[in-house]
């Protein structure tokens, strides 16, 4: 059974498909939450609350092609709510919880997408980090391509922004 | 343009892809939300569950205006044994059953309660049986009590309570206020139980002159249940070539279970049981439950069941099932189709009564162009589907009465996220079919 398949059953509420789509974007699903949380245990829990806000509602899934974008803005929404509310958190990049990279460019950015808004950092996301096509981030937002594409150059924008206000580390 | 910032964005990319992750903890996290949502679900359903048997509840309540007052010397006498009983005395005289578990001693006081600053409420007594359980209780209050009221109780057992339908009162806030009120919760279990822990414990939560008030009262109920006695009948019946199994007689000391499962191909759907009763071979009958669950829907086997006012504690030579009246109507007319964006009826009962007044997703409302017999007691409605076969949830549906003595049916939708177009079921329909069925219950 391939992957829309799987996806159409689980929208008519076949349970074991349900978790077999699971099975197939949890790495995808826990990366994410890594991306955004950046510890283990804490992605872990944003697995499970996945599963759980999925579940209930995956008969709202129209399209089965977009499941795995469908669970991965449930995943970010989690994220970034769970930021929002969690003081452990510091927004400005430098995180008490030790990070994945010692390398100060990414390090850079990494802050540099902090400040950037929620719905941003989710286009950065699933634009470079999931590879997920214009065409298709369009479809699942339900706006016109064109509106993707400013919203991302106007996000680059943002972030080249940053780095200059910087001065240059990228250079070094 | 930014290739530069697209570079780092991909180099960041590739080295959250070497991160390792905890992927044998993530089954276990998948499968941990799984339970928790279908947990959860099941609890919606089985709370949707009790407010389809409320409704029906509701509309059998309407019969206690008809039924007479009557005390017999030996319902008199034993509840005046009892201390305290006489406040029950009212809200237990028209169910026949009711007067002879008190006869018969089945009543069991308990006496427990609790105080939380100047109000008190007390468990007067229970009665316990495996269909279901009977609390009369008391509130006081140190302050007049102008508007009291009761939400929903819940029950502990040490193991799991089941699914039950609850009715109790709503107080009557017209009144004088007061700093006494008395009434009977009553809990319908869906199937029937036997507790191996008689320890329970009362959460009632109460809000009492504008001040919450939340009891939560731990009592012991001092002897089981008397077993129920059983009638396995199975026996196919026919009113007006519509056909129904009668499979199962369950009498409890609280009420007598009748269950019924309609045969599939009948032409006619079968919507209530008007006169279900048992009779004794003096004619001597015992009728629907007139104040409480009267009956319950269609469970997943496609029986449903019917309460009656219980003869437990009688000897009767003979006992015999009786059905004469049933409403019943075709079952292409056993519904109503409505599209609510484009606020059409698409289906009616040919009788032709039903005209649609205004529709939009939250809600409908039909008119009924037909004058309603006096002995109609019931609502319409039943369950409401959508186009994929789901149940929409209803904040409330109800039946009104407009200046020209007609009724309406309104029909208020909680959830909107729900495909076109609903189809929405009758529960009752002043339509009926007559014959004579006449069981004998051997043992």
């Amino acid at each position: 059974m391939n992957e829309i398949e799987t996806a159409q059953r689980a929208i008519r509420g076949d349970e074991e498909s349900f978790v077999a789509l699971m099975h197939i974007h949890k790495e995808a699903l826990l990366r994410t939450a890594y991306a955004f949380l950046k510890n283990e245990h804490d992605a872990l829990e944003a697995l499970q609350e996945t599963t759980y806000r999925a579940f209930k509602n995956i008969h709202t899934l129209k399209e089965p092609a977009y499941a795995k974008t469908w669970l991965i803005r449930i995943m970010m929404n989690y994220c970034q709510d769970q930021l929002k509310k969690d003081k452990r958190f510091v927004r400005d990049g430098a995180s008490n919880e030790p990070f994945i990279t010692d390398n100060l460019t990414q390090l850079e950015l990494q802050e540099a997408l902090s400040t950037l808004s929620p719905t941003e950092q989710q286009l950065v996301y699933m634009k470079y980090f999931q590879e997920v096509k214009i065409k298709d981030i369009a479809a699942l937002e339900k706006i016109p391509e064109g509106t993707v594409k400013s919203r991302l150059h106007k996000t680059l924008r943002t972030l080249r922004s940053h780095f200059e206000d910087k001065g240059g580390v990228n250079h070094v | 343009m930014y290739e530069q910032e697209e570079q780092k964005l991909t180099d960041l990319k590739d080295r959250l892809e070497q991160v390792p992750l905890p992927m044998n903890a993530a089954d276990g996290a998948i499968l941990q939300g799984l339970e928790r949502a279908k947990r959860e679900k099941r609890q919606i359903r089985a709370k949707r569950k009790r407010t389809l048997w409320s409704l029906a509840a509701v509309a059998l309540l309407v019969l206690t205006l008809v039924t007479t007052i009557r005390v017999s010397p030996a319902f008199a006498h034993a509840v005046a044994s009892i201390p305290g009983m006489e406040k029950f005395v009212e809200l237990i005289q028209n169910d026949k059953g009711l007067n002879a578990a008190f006869e018969n001693e089945y009543y069991q006081p308990i006496g427990e309660s609790q105080t939380i600053e100047n109000a008190t409420l007390t468990i007067d007594g229970v009665i316990l049986d495996e269909s279901g359980m009977n609390i009369f209780y008391t509130i006081e209050s140190a302050e007049d009590m102008e508007e009291i009221v009761i939400k929903a109780p819940e029950m502990k057992n040490e193991q799991e309570f089941p699914p039950a339908s609850i009715s109790y009162s709503h107080p009557t806030t017209d009144e004088d206020s007061q700093r006494s009120y008395t009434d009977l919760l009553r809990f319908t279990f869906q199937d029937p139980v036997k507790f191996r822990d008689l320890n329970f414990t009362l959460e009632l939560d109460t809000v009492l002159h504008g001040q919450s008030f939340d009891f939560s009262v731990p009592f012991t109920i001092p002897e089981n249940v008397k077993p129920s006695v059983v009638f396995a009948l199975n026996e196919e019946v026919e009113i007006e070539g519509q056909k129904f199994t009668v499979k199962e007689i369950t009498i409890h000391p609280l009420r007598i279970g009748i269950r019924i499962s309609l045969n599939p191909e009948n032409t006619m759907k079968i919507l209530q049981f008007e006169d279900i009763r048992l009779e004794d071979q003096n004619g001597e009958a015992w009728g629907s439950i007139a104040n409480g669950l009267s009956a319950r829907g269609e469970d997943e086997n496609g029986d449903s069941v019917y309460y009656l006012q219980s003869n437990y504690f009688e000897t009767p030579e003979k006992l015999f099932l009786r059905i004469n009246k049933l409403q019943a109507v075709d079952q292409d007319d056993s519904s109503i189709t409505v599209d609510t964006d484009k606020n059409a009826l698409l289906h009616r009962p040919k009788d032709g009564r039903w005209e649609l007044a205004n529709a939009s997703r939250s809600g409908l409302t039909l008119d009924y162009l037909h004058p309603v017999p006096d002995d109609f007691n019931y609502g319409f409605g039943g369950e409401v589907t959508d186009a994929t076969g789901k149940i929409v949830d209803l904040s409330s549906m109800g039946t009104g009465i407009k200046e020209n003595n007609m009724q309406y049916w309104t029909v208020a939708i909680r959830d909107e996220n729900y495909i076109n177009p609903i189809k929405i079921e009758f529960f009752a329909y002043p339509n009926y079919i007559n014959g004579d069925v006449n069981i004998e219950l051997k043992k």
